[in-house]
Formats: C-alpha cells, structure tokens, sequence
C-alpha cells in the first residue's frame, strides 16, 4: 500500500496554543482558547515523534504558539534528535535564557526559527502587542549565536512595515541571520480578521519587491532572502504544501492531525485525532487526508488547465474561505470564477483615501479574550 | 582552481542515509534535498580535513575514471552547495 513517493517529509508539532505575544497575523486559528485545555500530554508527543520516525517522516518542526512554554521541549527535542530526525523550533525568541537555551542544544536541536515582527522596537513592540519584547528578541538572538545554533530570520510583512523592507534586511543580516524570510502575510486565521490592517498597498508592494530583490544581490553567500509576491497581487495562486497531503503534516496542540496548519478552518472536513488513531493509518486512510490529494478532484477551470500540475489549483483553505467549496479554483487565480472577491478586496485597499497616512493601527490582537469573544459569538 | 581548499558540512546541514526510501539525503532547516551516490560520497569526505584535491583523487581511484574527467564535476558540485551555505570552504 505504502507508494515510497508519497511518505510524507515533515511534520510540524504546534506543541501549545500558548503564547506570550499577541500578534494580529497569527496564523492560528482564531477559536484556539477552546482547546487550552487539551494538549497532548509528553507521553503522547513522544509517541507522535516515534511514529512520525517510522512513517519516513525526516524533519520535524517544533511550534506553537509558543513552544518554550512547554517544560518537557528539550525532552522532546531529545526524542526527535534520537530518532534520527531534524529537529527545527519556531520561537518568538522572548522567553529564551542561557540555560534553557544550554539544555536545547545538547537535547540535539538543529537549528532555530526566530520570528521579529520589526527592526525597530516601538513598532516591534506595537506589533506583538508586548512592551519590550523586541528587547527580549535581540537578547536571545545574542545568546544563539553564543551557541552557535544555526538561525533564521522570519518577518512577517504587512501594510505597516513592508516600507522598512530594506532597513530590516539590514538589520536582519547583523544579527547574524543565515536566512531571512520576509513573510508576506497570509490571510487565515487572525491574520484574516485583521486583514483591512494588514493588505499592503500595490505600491508597497513593487517597492519592496524590489528591494527585496536588489539586497539578495548585496547579501549573496552570506544571507539568503526569502521574499514571494503577496498572493492576493499576484495572478496565478502559490503551490500549496506542494499539493494537499503530499509531503506535510501537522499536529496541532489538541491531538488534531491537519495537511495543512490553517486546514481546521475548513468547517466542511472534519480532522482526525492521534488520541483515537495512528499517524500512519491518518496519512494513508483518513477522509481528510484522501479528499484533495492530487489533481482528480479539481473543477474547472483547473481540470483543463496545464498548470495545474504545477499550483494543484492552489490552497483549499482559500478556497473554502471565500467560496465555501474547498475543492474549488484558489480564488486568488485570475481564472477562477470568484476571483471578482479578491479584485474587489485589492482596490478597496488601493482606493485612495483622505488622510490615511500615519494613522495608528487598529488590530484585534491574538488574546484569550478576543479568541473567546470570536468564537463564542 | 584553489584545489588546496578544504570544504566542510556546515552545521546548519545534516547527511544521512534515510532508511525508508533507501536514499542518502541532505537535511537543513527549511527542507531537504535526495542526493545520488556520487554526491553522497562526496559529501561524506566533506569532513573538514581533505582537500578538494584529495576527495578528486580518492574518488578518481574508487570509480577509476581519469582525474581530469572527475575534478570539474566535483568543484561545481562543492560550489553550488557552498553558495546555497551547505558547505563551508576554507
Ligand atoms: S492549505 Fe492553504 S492555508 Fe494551508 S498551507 Fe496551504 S496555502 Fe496555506
Ligand atoms: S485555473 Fe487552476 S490550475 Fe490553472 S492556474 Fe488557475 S488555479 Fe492553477
């Protein structure tokens, strides 16, 4: 049964939904503070961990939330480096110490994740919704490269810091980054909500193409940058996972086992459980995983269309969102018959307005609170 | 060529045989690349104490091909790696 082609090759574990900082584009799902209350256990983490191993998976992706919030990370780590694994962590980085930081390198971690919301601490700091966290980050960053852990830079771009693009490359590269990511917002979860804050303009959005393009000239060998198109301005929809339940997984912090990190969203689909099943009997079995594997389940005008091998009509979760069918054409493609929705959201945002410049922020931050209040209404 | 260099893995970058597809592998932080034998090979000489030249010299002897016909494909190999930061050379 098992087709070697399609082992899945990673695993991302969003070990918590806890986290100390608040930002408006977090890509969990809004309704998070529901499941607080029923994360896995050690114990079952670890037997994730070993089935992951035995299912061909080779990387594993440690997140949240936060996942230093989490006591039993560095045994985990242990677990994964142990099982031959490759261990990563996404961190917001603030409650790194030495020590800690001492007990994850020799449990085996291969390298860190470490996302700054700006290169400029006011702003940082109005983003995560924290005072001083921007300090905290560059504290941790210092101590990483104590340690000689290999980083990563990740920044996630929106309307109000994507004209600072090459002030944060900059900034990026002297901390010591290996890689940046300039993460251009996706629009699910709170990032969704809060997405009239968040959609840049088309005119940052050239700009800053292009100097995103112009520093990974000037940064070449010693910092590579990430910069892709934000897709609701680009024609054709991004290659989602490399297609539906092909090379990833998730577990999410409740047991929930996703293709995709935003896919609890789709109300249509109902996940599976690793209480109640194996990873391997999910990956191969489950409804979830089978429904958009492939090609064959595309409508029009994907079904005809030769690039479809190539995005896999794109993302389902997009799709539910906006034509609440998650097998339909990725609106976001021109072709799609419900691309009119994305038009109009783009010069909403475009239209020129009166006094909008330096206006503060309006978010509606990643809280208990506000998740409880969205939910529950 | 600086055929005196000597390359290493670097430490963002992990070389192993993965036993599920029976393939040796490359793994870094945002993804992982199947190699085929050759350039496992060389990766696993990649050990911060040979030389390029003597990695071209020892494969040369394994494979029994010419040095010349070896040495071109080894160095675009090391460099493509080395400027995607999977190799150090010093
Ligand atoms: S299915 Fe959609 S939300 Fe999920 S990773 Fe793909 S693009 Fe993202
Ligand atoms: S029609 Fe479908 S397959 Fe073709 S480009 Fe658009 S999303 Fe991709």
């Amino acid at each position: 049964m098992s087709n070697l082609k399609l082992l899945p090759l990673s695993l991302l574990c969003e070990l918590t939904f806890h986290c100390p900082l608040e930002c408006p584009y977090c890509s969990n799902t809004l309704g998070y503070s529901k499941w607080l209350k029923e994360e896995l256990s050690t114990e079952e983490w670890i037997r994730v961990l070993q089935e992951a191993q035995r299912l061909g998976i080779l990387q594993v992706y440690f997140s949240g939330g936060e996942p230093l919030v989490r006591k039993d990370l560095p045994v985990l780590i242990r677990t994964a480096h142990d099982l031959g694994l490759y261990s990563n962590m996404s961190t917001g980085g603030t409650l790194i110490n030495r020590k800690l930081l001492k007990k994850i390198k020799e449990a085996g971690l291969d390298s860190i994740q470490l996302s700054i919301q700006d290169c400029r601490p006011e702003s940082a700091d109005l983003f995560s919704g924290v005072k001083k966290s921007f300090e905290k980050k560059i504290e941790a960053v210092q101590l990483i490269n104590e340690f000689s852990i290999p980083l990563g830079i990740n920044v996630v771009i929106h309307r109000h810091n994507i004209e600072r693009i090459s002030e944060i490359i900059d900034f990026a590269a002297a901390l010591g980054a290996q890689r940046l990511e300039l993460a251009n917002t996706q629009y699910y979860g709170w990032a969704l909500h809060n997405r009239k804050e968040l959609l840049p303009r088309r005119h940052q959005v050239e700009k800053a193409a292009k100097e995103a393009s112009n520093a990974k000239e000037k940064y070449k060998g010693k910092m590579e940058i990430l910069f892709v198109i934000p897709d609701y301005y680009s024609s054709f929809p991004k290659p989602c996972l490399q297609g539906w339940a092909k090379v990833y997984m998730t577990v999410s912090a409740d047991g929930t086992v996703l293709p995709c990190q935003s896919a609890r969203d789709i109300r249509s689909l109902s996940f599976p459980n690793i209480r109640s099943d194996t990873l391997e009997n999910i990956w191969w079995n489950s409804e979830a995983f089978n429904k958009f594997r492939g090609t064959d389940f595309l409508p029009e005008p994907c079904k005809s269309c030769p690039r479809k091998e190539i995005d896999f009509g794109g993302c389902r979760c997009q799709a539910f969102l906006f034509t609440a069918d998650a097998s339909a054409t990725d609106p976001v493609c021109i072709y799609s018959p419900h691309h009119h929705l994305i038009e109009k959201i783009v010069e909403e945002i475009n239209a020129p307005k009166e006094n909008n410049k330096s206006k503060e922020p309006t978010f509606v931050y990643r809280t208990i609170k506000n998740s409880k209040a969205l939910c529950c209404s | 060529m600086h055929s005196d260099k000597i390359p290493t893995l670097s430490s963002k970058a992990r070389l192993k045989f993965d036993q599920a597809r029976q393939k040796p592998v490359l793994l870094y932080p945002e993804g992982l690349l199947f190699l085929n034998q050759t350039a496992y090979k060389i990766l696993l000489l990649c050990d911060g104490k040979r030389k390029v030249d003597d990695i071209v010299t020892e494969l040369s002897k394994e494979y029994s091909i010419e040095r010349v016909e070896m040495e071109k494909d080894i160095w675009d190999f090391i460099l493509t790696l080395c400027e995607r930061g999977f190799i150090q050379l010093n």
